[in-house]
C-alpha cells in the first residue's frame, strides 16, 4: 500500500448557485489546493469562518468532488471510485453534534457505519463495544443523544467512525459548539487516536488545537497561506500572515514570543521553557 | 434598575418520573450599570437563571423582583431566530411589538444597527439569510438592543464564532455597555472574557448559586472551581502549573498580562 | 423544556415481562386485540376482553393514572361518538321523545357499546407504546413488514424515517421552544388575538422552525453518507431479533383469545 493516505492535486470547487434572471453564479471556494497527507500524521487545517476549510474537508472523503485537479484516497480518485470505498477508508466526524447522530439509542447509532457497510452482526457488536469503551461512553450506550452533553454527543459520533475502521479521521469543527471541557474531552481524544497511528486531519479555528499537530496548513479565501510545523507557523515574523488569515497565535506562542523562548507553541512547551 | 432574585426555585416535569431540580434556591442582586457573569457547566442552571430574570418563566417558589420590560435577552446562536425579509425589517419587529409606528420602529432599529457595527443603508435591505455567521450574529443582537434595554442578557453570545469573530463580538458588547450605560448580564464558558471583563460573578452548580463575588475572589478559588468542572482563566492555569512544579509565582497572577508581567 | 413535558405515545420506562416481550409479538397482538374488538357482539364479551386487557395493564406495572392519561384527550370524542349513536340508531323503544329527537333503547345501547369499544381501543394501543421503546417499535415494524418489501413496499426506507423522526422529535421541540422564548422576548405574543392574527403571529416562529429543520436535514444527509448509507440494500444489523420462550407462551395466549372470541360470535354465546 502506498504511503499516502490522502494526495490533493491542484483542487478547485466551486459552489454554483442561480440568480433571479436563472442564469449560473460560480462562486470560488477553493483554488489550486496540493498537499500530501502521509499514513499515521496529524495534519491541522486552520482558516477563519468563510475560509473554505469545510469545503474542503467534504472534498476528501468525496461528499463533495474536486471542479478542478483530484483528489486521491489511497490511490483512488474520488470522482471515479465507487464513494463507500472512499468513505470507508476517510471518516468525517462534523460540526454539530445534534446533527450528525442518526438513532435515538447510542448503541444503535455507533453501530449504524458497520451495518451500512455490512458487517457480520457479531462483528459489529464487538465493533460498537470496543469503540464506545475507547471514547467512555460505554455507561451511556442504551441512553438517547437528546439526553447528553455536547462532548458526549462528539465522543459517540467519534466512537460511529471508530466502528467503521477507517484508516483515517476527517474531524470538521468537531469542538467549535462545545464549551471548555466538552472541547478538552475531543482534543485528549483526538491526540490518543493519532498515537495509536490513526491519521487525523483537523479543521478548526482554535490555534491552541492547532499547535498540537504535526503539520498545519492555513487557508484563507480558499488559497493556502502556509504548509508546515506548528513551531514554523507561530512565530512572530509570521505575525502578518496569521492577520491576513484572520487567526490569532495561540496563546502559548504569543506570550513565548514576548519572552523571546524559542520553539513554544503549547502550553507544555511554555511551561518547561519558563522553569529553565 | 437592580434586579433582585430572592430564593427562587424551579422545577421541570414536576411529579413526573423525569423531575428535575433546575434552579434551588437563588438569591441574589445585579446591581444597575454592572457588568455581571454567570458561569456554570452545562446543565448547572445558567439559562434556566437567566430566563427567569427575563420573565420568560414561571418560578415554581420565589420570585425575581424587575421590569421586564426594561430586560433584554439574547439567546444562544440568536441568528436563529432572524424571520423577515431584510434586516431592518427583522429588526424593526421588537419595536412594532411594544407599539412603535413604523417611522419610530425604523429609527430604532438603525440606531441599533449602528451599534452592533452593521450600517443601515449598506445592508438594511438585505435578506438577513444572505449574511455571514459573524454578521448575522450582530443583526440578531441589534433586534434586542432596538427595544433600548436598560439591562441586557446575553447567553453565550460568542458560541461558535471564529477567535476574531469572539474578541470582536466582546468588544462590541463593552462598547455598548458603556455608551448606553446598560447593565449586562453575560452567561460564558470562557473564563478569560469573564476574568477580562466581569465585575460581578454567579457560579451556578447543580441548579445551586455556589458563588457570588467579584472576578478576583471567585478566581482565587481555583480549587473549587476545577472541583465543579470549570476552567480558570489561562494566565491562572500556567501559574498553577509552574507553582506545582517549584516555581514562585504570586498568587495574584489570572491573566495573560499578569503571566507576562511575573515571568518577565 | 416546557413543551416536553407533554406526554404523548409515551414510553413508560419498565422491566416487565410486557416490556421484554419481542416487539414483533406485541404489535401482532396488539393488532390481533384490536380486530377482536370489532369481532365482538356482547357486553358480557366485551366484559372478558377488558379482562384480559387488565391482566395485561397489572403485569405490565404501568400505572393506571398514566394509561387514563391518554383517555383523556379524546373524552370529547367519546362524547361525541355516543351522542351521534344515540341519535341516529333507529329502534323500536322508545324511551323519550322531545321534539324531533327520539332516544331508543337500541340507541343507548349502541351509544354504550361504541363508547367501550373506543375505550379498549385506546388501552389495548397505549400499552404497546407505553411498554415498548419506539426505537423497538421501528424495529419491529421493519421487520414485521420486509417480507412485503419483495412487493415493492419501502419497509426500510419506512423504517429508516421513523427512526430518524423519532430521533429528531426532541431536538426540534427544544428548538421550538427557544424559538418560541427568543420572540416573546421580542414583544411576539402567541396566545392573544383573533384567529388572523394568531395565525399572522406564528410566522416569526414557523420561518425560523422551517429554516432549523432544512438545516437539520441537510447535515444528517451528509452525516449519513458520510457513514455509507445507501439504502436497505447489503445492510446488516448489528441486533437480530430472537424470540423467546416467553414469547412463544404469548402467541399461545393470544391464539387463544383470538379462538373464545371467534366461537363465541359463531355460536351467537351469552
Amino acid at each position: 500500500m502506498a504511503d499516502n493516505i490522502l494526495k490533493i492535486e491542484n483542487l478547485g470547487y466551486d459552489y454554483e448557485t442561480e440568480d433571479e434572471n436563472g442564469e449560473v453564479i460560480k462562486n470560488v471556494a477553493l483554488k489550486d489546493i496540493s498537499f500530501e497527507v502521509k499514513k499515521g500524521c496529524f495534519v491541522a487545517i486552520v482558516g477563519s469562518n468563510g475560509s473554505g476549510k469545510s469545503t474542503l474537508a467534504k472534498n476528501l472523503n468525496a461528499l463533495f468532488v474536486p471542479s478542478r485537479g483530484r483528489v486521491l484516497v489511497c490511490d483512488m480518485d474520488t470522482k471515479e471510485a465507487d464513494p463507500i470505498d472512499i468513505r470507508s477508508k476517510v471518516g468525517m466526524v462534523f460540526q454539530n453534534p445534534d446533527n450528525q447522530l442518526v438513532s435515538s439509542v447510542v448503541e444503535d447509532d455507533v453501530a449504524f457505519g458497520p451495518e451500512n457497510l455490512g458487517v457480520d452482526p457479531k462483528e459489529i457488536r464487538d465493533r460498537v463495544d470496543e469503540a464506545l469503551s475507547k471514547v467512555s461512553m460505554t455507561e451511556h450506550r442504551k441512553k438517547g443523544p437528546h439526553l447528553l452533553s455536547g462532548g458526549q454527543k462528539q465522543r459517540i459520533a467519534i466512537a460511529g467512525v471508530l466502528a467503521m475502521q477507517t484508516e483515517c479521521i476527517v474531524f470538521d469543527e468537531p469542538t467549535a459548539m462545545l464549551d471548555p471541557s466538552g472541547r478538552k474531552e475531543i482534543m485528549d481524544i483526538i491526540e490518543e487516536l493519532h498515537k495509536e497511528g490513526k491519521t487525523v486531519i483537523l479543521i478548526t479555528h482554535f490555534m491552541e488545537e492547532a499547535a498540537r499537530a504535526d503539520e498545519v496548513i492555513v487557508l484563507n479565501k480558499g488559497e493556502i497561506l502556509f504548509d508546515g510545523s506548528p513551531k514554523k507557523l507561530f512565530t512572530k515574523d509570521n505575525q502578518e500572515l496569521l492577520d491576513k488569515a484572520n487567526l490569532k497565535m495561540p496563546m502559548a506562542a504569543s506570550l513565548a514570543a514576548e519572552l523571546g523562548f524559542k520553539d513554544v507553541v503549547t502550553d507544555e512547551e511554555l511551561i518547561n521553557a519558563a522553569l529553565k | 434598575m437592580d434586579i433582585k432574585v430572592s430564593n427562587l426555585t424551579h422545577i421541570f416535569s414536576q411529579g413526573m418520573p423525569f423531575e428535575t431540580i433546575a434552579l434551588n434556591g437563588i438569591t441574589c442582586d445585579i446591581k444597575e450599570g454592572e457588568f455581571a457573569a454567570i458561569i456554570g457547566r452545562t446543565g448547572s442552571g445558567k439559562t434556566t437563571l437567566v430566563q427567569h430574570i427575563a420573565g420568560l418563566l414561571k418560578p415554581t417558589s420565589g420570585s425575581v423582583d424587575a421590569d421586564r420590560k426594561k430586560i433584554g435577552i439574547v439567546f444562544q446562536y440568536p441568528e436563529y431566530q432572524l424571520f423577515e425579509e431584510t434586516v431592518l425589517k427583522d429588526v424593526c419587529f421588537g419595536p412594532k411589538n411594544l407599539g412603535f409606528n413604523e417611522e419610530e420602529a425604523e429609527a430604532l432599529a438603525k440606531d441599533a444597527l449602528r451599534l452592533v457595527g452593521i450600517d443601515p443603508e449598506l445592508m438594511g435591505a438585505l435578506s438577513p439569510f444572505n449574511l455571514s455567521g459573524g454578521e448575522k450574529r450582530r443583526v440578531a443582537i441589534a433586534g434586542v438592543l432596538a427595544m433600548k434595554p436598560e439591562v441586557l442578557i446575553l447567553d453565550e453570545p460568542t458560541a461558535g464564532l471564529d477567535p476574531k469573530g469572539h474578541d470582536g463580538i466582546l468588544e462590541m458588547i463593552n462598547d455598548i455597555k458603556k455608551k448606553k450605560n446598560l447593565t449586562i448580564i453575560l452567561v460564558s464558558h470562557n473564563m478569560d472574557d469573564v476574568e477580562k471583563y466581569a465585575e460581578h460573578v454567579l457560579v451556578m452548580h447543580d441548579g445551586k448559586l455556589v458563588m457570588d463575588d467579584s472576578p478576583k475572589e471567585v478566581f482565587k478559588q481555583g480549587e473549587k472551581l476545577i472541583g465543579i468542572g470549570l476552567g480558570l482563566p489561562w494566565g491562572e492555569t500556567i501559574a498553577n502549573s509552574l507553582r506545582e512544579r517549584g516555581k514562585q509565582i504570586s498568587k495574584e497572577v489570572l491573566s495573560y498580562e499578569d503571566l507576562l508581567g511575573a515571568l518577565k | 423544556m416546557a413543551i416536553r413535558d407533554i406526554t404523548l405515545g409515551q414510553y413508560f420506562p419498565g422491566e416487565s415481562v410486557i416490556h421484554r416481550l419481542d416487539p414483533r409479538v406485541k404489535i401482532i397482538a396488539t393488532l390481533a386485540f384490536l380486530v377482536s374488538l370489532f369481532f365482538i357482539k356482547s357486553f358480557s364479551f366485551f366484559a372478558f376482553a377488558a379482562v384480559c386487557l387488565a391482566i395485561c395493564i397489572k403485569l405490565s406495572g404501568v400505572p393506571f393514572k398514566f394509561m387514563a392519561k391518554g383517555l383523556k384527550a379524546i373524552m370529547l370524542l367519546i362524547l361525541l361518538t355516543m351522542v351521534v349513536n344515540m341519535l341516529f340508531t333507529p329502534g323500536e323503544v322508545v324511551i323519550f321523545s322531545i321534539w324531533k329527537i327520539t332516544i331508543t333503547k337500541e340507541g343507548i345501547y349502541r351509544a354504550f357499546f361504541m363508547a367501550i369499544r373506543l375505550v379498549l381501543l385506546i388501552f389495548g394501543s397505549s400499552l404497546l407504546t407505553l411498554t415498548t421503546k419506539p426505537i423497538a417499535l421501528t424495529d419491529g415494524l421493519e421487520r414485521l413488514m420486509s417480507p412485503l418489501s419483495k412487493l415493492g413496499l419501502p419497509a426500510h426506507e419506512l423504517a429508516m424515517m421513523m427512526t430518524i423522526a423519532l430521533r429528531f422529535i426532541p431536538t426540534l421541540l427544544d428548538e421550538t421552544d427557544k424559538i418560541m422564548k427568543a420572540q416573546t422576548a421580542r414583544g411576539a405574543d402567541f396566545e392573544n388575538g383573533n384567529l388572523k392574527e394568531k395565525a399572522k403571529a406564528l410566522i416569526p416562529l414557523l420561518v425560523p422552525l422551517f429554516v432549523s429543520a432544512f438545516r437539520i436535514a441537510s447535515d444528517l444527509a451528509m452525516a449519513m453518507e458520510a457513514r455509507c448509507y445507501h439504502g436497505g440494500s447489503g445492510r446488516t444489523r448489528m441486533n437480530e431479533m430472537k424470540m423467546k420462550s416467553s414469547d412463544a407462551w404469548a402467541f399461545v395466549l393470544l391464539v387463544v383469545y383470538f379462538a373464545a372470541i371467534i366461537v363465541s360470535r359463531r355460536f351467537d354465546l351469552f
